[in-house]
């Protein structure tokens, strides 16, 4: 059996060649269901160790996504094994750069890392106006809402979608939380959001204190 | 009051003192804003058709707010880009609302495996292979209409820019910027690789990436070599990859192009104005080696204190205005930052009173915020 801590290492240092290498090899041993679901474990553990030297001010964004890059290379090898690689869910999140931003890569860094951390991510994409957001939350009944923006702009957008869902009726049975650039305490307040973040690893212990 | 030529006179002197380091008689305001020019002169952006009336909004709020120098002037989409766009037959931008904006998504044309090619002959991949996948006008054209085109595409109406710069500097509106560039690293990201691409190309074959921005470093020079240099004016280079790199991976293959790019520049006589997007304290220790005269950093997120005092032998800094605060907070708040700022970094000289991040929209700051900042530092003596 593969030396699961190697594997959450080899993540945590980027070493993609190495991982991949030693996934590769354990796909070829005929692994069990059981142990194909350990080592994606041990890989999501490698994803926190990501997020610890990120906070640490060791890795910076490009490592993140880079991790994600890994990650997504390493569950499309053992997802044959076991056919689907999610583990046990924790949560269900709709995330979304509101309307007239286009900026793509801070909710990207984010569902990376809440799906490593098992939640299941509906990512509406970029540029999404109130009604998006409110359809997919009338359609999957999450957990969390996400919404990203990074212009000064997208302050007000994330007020109105806030306001959209208030006004749907739908506020009451969901957690917000806001990330990007402009956003601060004072931002989160007049938005009407429940948490507020800079910082994807943060954000994400956020919600995962909302769902246990 | 003085003739609007002397006053322009002297902020311009204002403006080569500052970017030299010496100091001045009040402290140097430069302006950075965008689509905030109309707003703030109770313009609607649709009813502005020709650049002559984007001249007159430019100077109503030049008038107004007494700036020394505005990083550039408003940019209307619809006369500067779109006429740019419709050339090439669309692309990655398109102009929405009067606004510019990049489709993120179109962004990725260039795959991994295809750096050699561009490397090895960089003009004849940019040509035939890349830039037709983005610009379906440039598919089955012979060489010639296709060069001409990607000309045009690139310059646009160039010539209707500069006579609309020289207008806006003709009604007493000091423009800074001369050209505007991006590193070659970030030419790769922003055009042709995307975030994720880009990133992942760091890590698996950093070498590649450094050869590629120096083969383009060396595809700038010919094109910079038409340029004039003006001591009162700056090239100006948006940085945008960094901030997210670790400084070893900076190092690897952002740097020597940056670092070419910046050495050469100065060289020419020119002077480059750095926009320093997000938090760059982590690359600090090599931004002391860029050339210590001619260069100005403009800082979002790091403090500017603190950057003055570690980069203030290199480069004159520019910002500190914060935009959240000018929309939010009160006028006394608001006075009370530009204070501290003239108190704190204006003795030594090398310093520009900016907005922390550019002024595109109506929330970038209450009118009369910005006005009592202007209007206080316009009054203040050093």
């Amino acid at each position: 059996m593969l030396d699961l801590k190697k594997i959450t290492q080899a993540l945590g240092d980027l070493d993609e060649k190495n991982l991949l290498d030693m996934l590769n090899e354990f796909i070829a041993s005929g692994p069990t269901v059981e142990e194909a679901r350990e080592v994606v474990a041990a890989c999501q553990e490698g994803m926190t160790l990501v997020g610890d030297l990120y906070e640490k001010g060791i890795y910076f964004v490009g490592d993140l996504i880079f991790s994600g890059e890994i990650l997504t290379a390493a569950l499309a090898l053992i997802k044959p094994v076991i056919g689907a690689v999610n583990g046990p869910k924790v949560g269900t999140m709709v995330i979304g750069t509101v309307q007239g931003d286009l900026h793509d890569m801070g909710k990207q860094i984010f569902k990376n890392m809440a799906e490593a951390a098992g939640f299941e991510v509906f990512d509406l994409g970029i540029d999404q106006p109130v009604s998006a957001f409110i359809e997919k939350v009338k359609e999957v009944n999450p957990d969390v809402v996400g919404m990203s923006g990074v212009l000064t702009l997208s302050l007000d957008s994330m007020k109105d979608t806030v306001e959209g869902l208030k006004e749907a009726g739908l506020r009451d049975d969901i957690k917000i939380i806001i990330g990007g650039s402009p956003v601060t305490e004072a931002a989160c307040k007049r938005i009407g959001a429940d948490a507020w973040t800079i910082n994807a690893a943060e954000g994400v212990r956020m919600i995962q204190g909302w769902v246990s | 009051m003085s003739d609007p030529m002397t006053v322009f006179n002297e902020k311009k002197e204002r403006v080569v003192k500052t970017i030299r380091r010496e100091e001045t008689d009040k402290p140097p305001f430069m302006l950075i804003a965008d689509d905030y020019y109309p707003y703030y002169a109770g313009v609607e952006k649709s009813a502005v058709s020709s650049f002559e009336m984007a001249t007159d909004v430019v100077a109503k709020v030049s008038d107004d707010l007494q700036y020394d120098t505005t990083l550039t002037p408003w940019m209307p989409a619809n006369l500067m880009y779109g006429p740019k766009i419709d050339i090439l037959g669309g692309g990655t931008y398109t102009v929405r609302n009067f606004e510019k904006m990049q489709d993120p998504e179109k962004v990725l044309i260039m795959q991994a495996d295809e750096y050699p090619k561009l490397i090895q002959d960089p003009i004849n991949y940019l040509l035939e292979t890349v830039l037709p996948r983005r610009f379906e006008v440039l598919k089955d054209i012979n060489p010639e209409d296709k060069y001409k085109r990607i000309v045009q595409g690139v310059l646009g109406e160039g010539q209707k820019t500069q006579s609309y710069i020289k207008a806006c500097e003709e009604k007493g509106s000091h423009i800074f910027m001369s050209a505007i560039l991006v590193n070659p690293v970030d030419y790769l990201f922003d055009l042709f690789r995307e975030f994720t691409g880009i990133v992942s190309d760091i890590k698996r074959c950093p070498e590649l990436v450094r050869d590629a921005g120096l083969t383009l470093f060396e595809g700038y020079k010919p094109m910079l070599r038409g340029l004039k240099p003006a001591d009162d004016k700056a090239i100006f280079i948006p940085m945008h990859l960094p901030a997210f790199l670790s400084p070893r991976d900076f190092e690897k293959t952002y740097w020597p192009s940056f670092k070419g790019l910046a050495d050469y520049l100065v060289e020419q006589g020119h002077n480059v104005i750095y926009y320093f997007e997000k938090k760059y304290e982590h690359l600090f220790d090599y931004l002391q080696e860029l050339p210590q005269k001619g260069v100005i950093g403009i800082f979002q997120e790091d403090d500017l204190r603190l950057t003055k005092k570690k980069l203030g032998n290199t480069m004159a800094v520019a910002g500190g205005l914060s935009t959240t605060l000018m929309q939010h907070g009160t006028k006394q708040e608001c006075l009370d930052l530009v204070k501290g700022l003239i108190e704190d970094l204006c003795p030594g000289g090398g310093y520009f009173l900016a907005p922390d991040t550019p002024m595109m929209f109506q929330v970038d700051a209450r009118p009369e915020n910005l006005k009592a900042i202007a209007d206080y530092i316009k009054d203040c003596k050093l």
